[in-house]
């Protein structure tokens, strides 16, 4: 058994377009699709900037200073700009022919009144800017005549948003500007685009294993040897066998080179534990040992050129797995595609350390694993070689 | 000499194409025995059954006293196999190529890189050792292709033409090294298209067409099926009184000469070859004065044979 392990491993190692697909090019793409791409699936790339003229109806003092206060506060200089107006009219119209996104009127004695433009993205993102700040007010309101005592010194409202990044707290000089209410604090690891592209290349070569567990028999047709391995003493189960484990080696050197690669050359993240990266990498070698001896049994009745034949089904299944972009998400389609479901059991491993939906994968891939390789023995075991 | 490889009644059908039928024959332990046929006669899917690739639907087939239907395994282990098509691994040395396939048959460690360097340096590549198949030449790649079917030293060692497409050094080389496994103890059965070749080297040929046996024997004896006629032309100077057709009668009454046909100063004479009654016929010539200037004689070879016996070409 060792001899065809040991043959396959060397004949990988030494072919060259092998090297080039299964080990450079996935990390590759993960640098080129993380940074050169990257761009086009950011949030704000995505909403663009957001320019907002404000309209301030109230003559209380107070009330306007808070405002003003809160228009400061979200003006980033960059992708968020919130400008007071004097004059209402002028501002409407610079929202009808688009320089800028809205206009927002402080109403007398409560309420918001948006005027909204022609960009429907920045018009849902002024409407979530104004809603949160609606709530604020309200649950600052709500505080004071429900409990005083809790706006006083040391009471606080905490709250963890769902990325675990940032903590909100409204405390007793909430409204004041000389306190930030919202502090962040980094709790786990700081998540880029990269982080995508390193799961879903990693899905990408798992996936492309199929079609070289289709070429574990072909190559040998392809290269007259099939006949001598069949003749050499020994049964054909075990040589069919022989021929799947020989591409261990394979599966092990793809997997960890692009881990490593994506991890240390280009800095994406996979889990934040050892535990959590060593049980993706578990995944993902029983997904590519059950894709390789799948495409071995159809190796066995493939008469033609298996990349050729097998590629373009593969690229259209990552295509709308997502595994070239987040963006492609159709709910009729992808949810379904195996691919896709691979990629998120990988993210819930590596974002959340949830590891239930891994462990399915896990199973389902044995099974496929033993039925195809059951499968594969009992037609290889017949079949007669011309 | 005892049979290493008995065949009997061999049936071997392709759903209803009978690709072999009721073919029978034997191969003696040491000899070289030839298997020649068209296209399509059934040699080759007689070797793929004998080596144990192919099933078979009837008949009976012994190999070194093992029945083939019943130890399957033991056959394998005492079989080499030289396929038609080369059949190496690029990405792999010519010695990687060679350990490989012998450690297949269980050789290990030292026996097993003492067979590779042989089986290597048996077939001349002892010094492209390390060469890549891509970068070898066709017949380097032949004599490569010999060397990973022989190094585990089979008893019987199938070769399906192994000469295709090389240069005739390679040819030369190749066939000498055929002698000396013979010389070693090994049996060979041996296809080619080349009929020269088979008759050089081989001891008894079959030739088999539409998957039945035509005829077997040695190649003297295969030729003798179709004819025992021998032609002579001997070259000579008849002066203008001499009489051509006088002296062809004289020589046509000689016991086993068939016929005499003198033309242009050349006597050609067909002979029975059982007779080899051409000594009376030069003393003939000399006895009436004739200068011999040139003598050389015509055999029907194995090509005439097999056209004879088949019908048709070998390709």
């Amino acid at each position: 058994m060792p001899e065809i392990i040991l043959k396959e491993t060397k004949e990988f190692l030494r072919d060259k377009t092998y090297l080039f697909f299964f080990l450079l090019f996935p990390a590759m793409l993960v640098f080129l699709l993380g940074n050169i791409l990257s761009s086009q699936d950011n949030a704000d790339a995505a909403i663009g900037a957001i320019s907002i003229q404000y309209y301030v109806e109230a003559k209380d003092p107070q009330s306007a200073a808070g405002i003003d206060d809160f228009a400061r506060a979200i003006s980033d200089g960059n992708t968020i700009k919130m400008e007071k107006t004097e004059d209402l009219a002028a501002s409407q119209a610079a929202v009808k022919d688009n320089s800028i996104t809205a206009v927002v009127v402080f109403l007398e004695p409560a309420g918001i009144q948006i005027y909204e433009g022609r960009n429907s993205v920045g018009n849902r993102t002024v409407a979530a800017i104004m809603n949160g700040f609606a709530l604020t007010n309200k649950a600052v309101l709500s505080a004071s005549q429900i409990s005083p005592a809790s706006l006083q010194d040391g009471g606080s409202v905490e709250g963890i948003a769902a990325d675990g990044n940032s903590v909100g707290a409204i405390s007793d000089d909430a409204m004041s500007i000389d306190r930030n209410f919202v502090t962040t604090k980094d709790l786990g690891v700081n998540r880029t685009i990269l982080d995508y592209y390193a799961i879903s290349m990693l899905t990408m070569i798992t996936f492309v294993s199929l079609i070289s567990g289709t070429y574990a028999f072909t190559r040998e047709r392809d290269n007259k040897t099939m006949n001598r391995l069949i003749l050499s003493p020994g049964n054909r189960w075990s040589l069919y066998i022989q021929k799947i484990l020989g591409t261990i080696p394979q599966i092990i050197s793809q997997t960890i080179v692009l881990m490593l690669v994506s991890v240390f050359l280009f800095h994406a993240h996979y889990a934040a534990t050892w535990k959590g990266n060593l049980f993706l990498f578990g995944m993902f070698f029983c997904v590519a040992l059950a894709l390789i001896s799948l495409g071995a049994f159809i190796g066995l009745f493939l008469k033609t050129e298996p990349t050729a034949t097998l590629m373009p089904i593969l690229w259209i299944a990552m295509f709308f797995g997502g595994t070239f972009t987040r963006m492609v998400n159709i709910k009729e389609v992808t949810p379904y595609l195996p691919n896709y479901i691979v990629q998120n059991a990988a993210f819930d491993i590596t974002l959340f350390g949830r590891y239930g939906m891994g462990l399915q994968v896990i199973a389902v891939s044995a099974v496929l694993f033993a039925a195809t390789l059951t499968a594969g023995v009992l037609v290889f075991n017949r079949k007669e070689e011309q | 000499m005892a049979d290493i490889v008995t065949v009997s009644n061999l049936v071997k059908n392709y759903g209803d194409l009978c690709a072999v039928d009721h073919l029978s024959f034997s191969v003696s332990r040491g000899e070289i025995f030839g298997l020649l046929g068209p296209n399509g006669a059934g040699k080759s899917t007689t070797l793929s059954v004998i080596s144990t690739l192919s099933d078979y639907q009837k008949g009976e087939i012994i190999i070194d006293g093992m029945r083939l239907e019943k130890d399957r395994m033991g056959i394998k282990r005492i079989i080499g196999m030289v396929p038609q098509d080369i059949a190496v691994y690029n990405h792999l040395s010519a010695i990687e190529n060679v350990k490989f396939f012998a450690s297949l048959y269980g050789l290990k460690g030292k026996k097993l890189s003492d067979a590779a360097s042989e089986a290597l340096e048996f077939v001349g590549l002892s010094d492209k050792h390390k060469m890549k198949p891509k970068k070898m030449s066709g017949g380097m790649r032949r004599r490569l292709n010999i060397a990973c079917g022989i190094a585990h030293a089979p008893k019987l060692i199938v070769m399906d033409e192994p000469t295709v497409g090389v240069d005739a050094q390679s040819r030369e080389h190749i066939l000498n090294s055929i002698r000396v496994l013979q010389s070693r103890g090994a049996t060979i059965i041996y296809t080619s298209h080349y009929m020269q070749e088979v008759e050089e080297i081989c001891d008894r040929i079959a030739i088999i067409d539409k998957g039945k046996m035509v005829a077997s024997g040695t190649s003297q004896e295969l030729v003798s099926l179709v004819t025992d006629i021998k032609t002579f032309y001997i070259d000579t100077k008849f002066g203008a009184s001499f009489d051509q057709d006088e002296f062809a009668r004289q020589l046509k009454q000689l016991p086993g000469v068939k016929n005499v046909l003198i033309d242009d100063n050349v006597i050609r004479i067909d002979i029975s070859i059982q007779m080899e009654s051409i000594t009376r016929v030069l003393e003939q010539v000399i006895s009436k004065g004739l200068t011999i200037y040139n003598i050389h004689s015509e055999v029907p070879n194995l090509d005439t044979t097999f056209l004879t016996l088949t019908g048709h070409e070998l390709r």
